[in-house]
């Protein structure tokens, strides 16, 4: 179920029907997404979902085999230096020139943006504690994450796509650089794209979101919506169960004899009833965690495949 | 199957990973019994189909034993390291599989192909001479995978060496010497490749301790500046000569010093005029073989040691025209700086062999009109090389692409041989440039117009473009013209002046590059 799928007017991102295959292997599959300027959209799936893969058809490093996309109403692939020029990109590989310096680094990336930022730049490489004359081969893995998002960050551009941006980060640093800079970012109007596998770092951070299993959205909306949306019952039967109540709009069902606990998604009064008419009771519900409903939307995927 | 030992197990890997290509080994030759069997001995074209097969089953399997990962560069299979085996098993197990296997080939043509056709030389010898040149193959790709530059060097210096002891093998005069010379490469091969392997899998692989910060100081006073760049191309175009090109001249301004050094010694013992002509020779086969590497090299990525365009490029707001000039500014630069050292080179000939009276004023002309004719098809035309075809991406590794060029000119040179047995070269030369002149100035218009189209470069560009090969050639036709006047050469040498500059190989540059951004 897509909690919400029409386009925002003036939309940052536009994805329509976009499909694409490597091989016999498809890797996206008909998605349709759309991201409003000025918001926090995180894109969460598993290992192999797709989710780099619709980064690098945002970037143009990919065409689309059907369907379109759309950047700030432009095709990255047509018109690559307008899109780019507006785009922050940090790279899940981290693929900087490992020969040169930090700072040579900072004055190469500098000469392809008229809006680079270069007292911003120098505040950013203060604030991660990167030395200018280190090389950036010999960086650590975090250390690489910080120069690649702080080239990313210096032209302030309008969209930055973070793919992965927590890989190799510290906690500390996670919390405190790497949200507080999504946070000014959208403060300043402009729109953050990021994927993750990291629920909670989606939870805290992202207004909205999108999921992807294998290739296709399952999931998109605010994430208000997406968490009203679904519930967590647990529920007691007058006789134990030998199997899992089948009820409609049920994602996952967990444990056993009289209770179970279940993961449901759709309107709560139309549950109740289907729940009551099935001979059971709700001896408690909540709000489920992303958590939860990641596991449950990806385990109702993998059954139903 | 489940294999049952280490030993097995990487076997079984070779064989996996290689199917298609023992395939193609096991199909060619016998394509080459097909030929022996079926056809008449002295037909040249059943010749030709026989000789290529021969030749594509030995590098096949070249290729299958080299045992190499090669994602963006070749390289021993890293993954290995951590298993439970002794460093001598991992080393010893596709050695000896490589070298059973090139037996196997050599005496599968041997017995089933030449000997039949009559063709009878030390085939005993031989295979030592193949099992020899195997484990220096593997050697050289395990323990230089890391310099690409030094690795193409050594393969060349290699097949040359290999070249020559099989023509001593061949000629059979000196046998038992040139089998010393096969068992020493052989155990030489077999230690470097042990000694380098087990550095690598204890991390001891890498430049010595006391050179490094030397090389630091050096690349940080030469190349570090503060000022930003004025525009995108300019800071493309320094990277790209930082990164490629400064080790290339280099590298070959101390060959050309090294010549020079040794010629001018041996000029005191010999005949002037010999070694005059000689040092000509030598910088010619120095020149090709610098150019061929460096045309290679020089299409790397700046961000990595791939041929394949890294995402940090290609998410620069950037045209994949102004991307794919960037190579073509360095091919430029390179090529006059080439000329440069070369100038200063032939300066010093001129310096220490244009002193002597016994020295004729012919051989002035010997030496230099050739000599830098030749340095100027060289260059022009080997560092342009296939700088298109390695830009699409599609061949990530520069050793593999440099293989692949020489199977290319090894193609090539067997097609000019077939076409001068079939129908004389020279007769057919002058058409055939012809042919390849119209090909070139339609592909390049097709190419430019789809680049316009497509917004990759913009109409000027193209324009000046064309009209700078266009001058550039017409000067070129008019030197070749001139210099060669009143000889059988001159029709010859205004048709190759005129295909010199490249203008297709540059049209379709930018497309190379715009289908390596956007797969």
């Amino acid at each position: 179920m897509k909690t919400d799928s029409s386009p925002p007017k003036d939309a940052a991102v536009e994805i329509r029907n976009l499909s694409r295959r490597f091989g016999a292997k498809p890797a996206l599959d008909d998605v349709i997404l759309a991201v409003g300027r000025g918001v926090v959209f995180g894109l969460v799936g598993e290992n192999g979902a797709g989710k780099t893969t619709l980064i690098k058809h945002l970037l143009g490093l990919l065409k689309a085999q059907s369907g379109s996309v759309r950047v700030f109403g432009l095709d990255p692939v047509t018109h690559p230096v307008e899109v780019l020029g507006r785009i922050g990109y940090l790279s899940e590989q981290r693929d900087l020139p490992l020969w040169m310096r930090v700072d040579e680094l900072l004055r190469y990336t500098r000469a392809f943006y008229p809006k680079w930022d270069a007292a911003y730049a120098e505040q950013l490489r203060d604030q991660f504690g990167l030395d200018p004359s280190a090389k950036v081969k010999n960086l650590s893995r975090g250390e690489c994450a910080k120069a690649g998002l702080l080239l990313a960050l210096a032209h302030r551009p309008d969209l930055l796509l973070l793919d992965e941006p927590s890989s190799g980060l510290d906690p500390v640093v996670r919390r405190d650089i790497l949200e507080a800079i999504i946070r000014t970012v959208v403060d300043e109007g402009r729109t953050v794209f990021f994927s993750s596998h990291l629920l909670d770092e989606i939870e805290r951070v992202s207004d909205q979101l999108a999921m992807m299993v294998n290739g296709r959205i399952v999931l998109s909306g605010s994430l208000d919506a997406v968490k009203d949306s679904h519930h967590r019952l647990t529920l007691r039967f007058e006789t134990p169960q030998t199997s899992p109540p089948a009820l409609a709009g049920v994602l996952s069902v967990n444990g056993g004899g009289r209770e179970w606990a279940v993961i449901c998604n759709g309107a709560l009064d139309e549950l109740k009833a289907a729940i009551e008419k099935a001979g059971a009771r709700v001896v408690d519900e909540g709000v489920p965690s992303l958590d939860e409903i990641f596991v449950a939307r990806v385990g109702a995927k993998s059954l139903n495949r | 199957m489940n294999p049952s030992s280490p030993a097995a197990a990487i076997a079984w890997e070779i064989c996996r990973k290689n199917r298609w290509g023992f395939l193609v080994v096991f199909v060619s030759t016998l394509c080459g019994l097909a030929v022996h069997l079926f056809g008449p001995s002295e037909d040249e074209v059943l010749q030709f189909i026989a000789g290529t097969s021969m030749m594509v089953s030995f590098l096949v399997t070249f290729v299958i034993f080299s045992y190499a990962d090669t994602g963006g560069r070749i390289s021993f299979p890293v993954r290995t390291f951590t298993l439970p085996v002794r460093t001598r098993l991992l080393v010893n197990c596709p050695i000896l599989l490589g070298v059973a296997a090139i037996a196997v080939v050599h005496f599968a043509w041997a017995f089933l192909f030449l000997r039949p056709m009559g063709v009878h030389y030390p085939f005993g010898l031989f295979a030592v001479y193949w099992a020899a040149a195997m484990v220096a193959f593997q050697a050289t790709i395990w323990c230089l995978a890391d310099c690409p530059r030094s690795f193409v060097m050594a393969l060349i210096l290699e097949i040359t060496l290999f070249i020559r002891l099989a023509v001593v093998l061949v000629e059979n005069h000196d046998a038992m010497r040139a089998l010393s010379c096969l068992l020493m490469i052989l155990t030489v091969a077999f230690l470097g490749a042990r000694l380098g392997i087990r550095q690598q899998r204890c991390g001891q692989w890498q430049l010595p301790e006391r050179v490094r910060p030397v090389m630091d100081f050096a690349t940080r006073k030469l190349f570090s500046g503060k000022r930003p760049f004025a525009a995108a191309a300019q800071a493309l175009f320094r990277t790209e000569w930082r990164r490629n090109a400064v080790a290339p001249l280099i590298s070959l301004g101390i060959g050309l010093v090294i010549i020079c050094a040794c010629f001018v010694q041996f000029a005191q013992f010999d005949d002037v005029g010999e070694i005059a002509a000689m040092w000509v020779y030598f910088t010619c086969v120095l020149l090709t073989l610098w150019a061929f590497v460096s045309g290679v090299l020089l299409a790397r990525d700046t961000s990595s040691k791939s041929l394949a365009l890294s995402s940090f490029l290609a998410t620069r707001p950037i045209s994949s025209g102004e991307l794919a000039f960037a190579k073509i500014r360095l091919v430029v630069g390179l090529s006059l700086a080439g000329w440069g050292v070369y100038a200063g080179a032939l300066f010093c000939w001129f310096k220490f062999f244009g002193a002597y009276r016994d020295l004729p004023i012919a051989r002035w002309d010997y030496a230099l009109v050739p000599t830098t004719t030749f340095a100027a098809l060289s260059l022009a035309w080997h560092l342009f090389g296939a700088l298109p075809l390695w830009q699409t991406g599609r061949v990530e590794s520069p050793a593999w692409a440099g293989l692949l060029l020489l199977g290319g000119y090894i193609v090539f040179g067997n097609i000019l041989q077939f076409i001068d047995k079939q129908f004389g070269l020279l007769v057919v030369l002058p058409s055939l440039l012809t042919v390849l002149l119209i090909s070139k100035i339609l592909i390049a218009l097709w190419a430019f117009r789809e680049g316009i189209r497509r917004r990759l470069l913009s109409p000027q560009t193209a324009l000046k473009y064309f009209a700078f090969w266009l001058a550039g050639t017409m000067g070129l036709v008019g030197l070749a013209s001139v210099l060669c006047q009143g000889t059988i050469a001159q029709p010859l040498s205004i048709h190759g002046a005129a295909l010199l500059l490249p203008l297709a190989r540059v049209a379709l540059s930018p497309l190379a590059v715009a289908s390596a951004r956007h797969r």
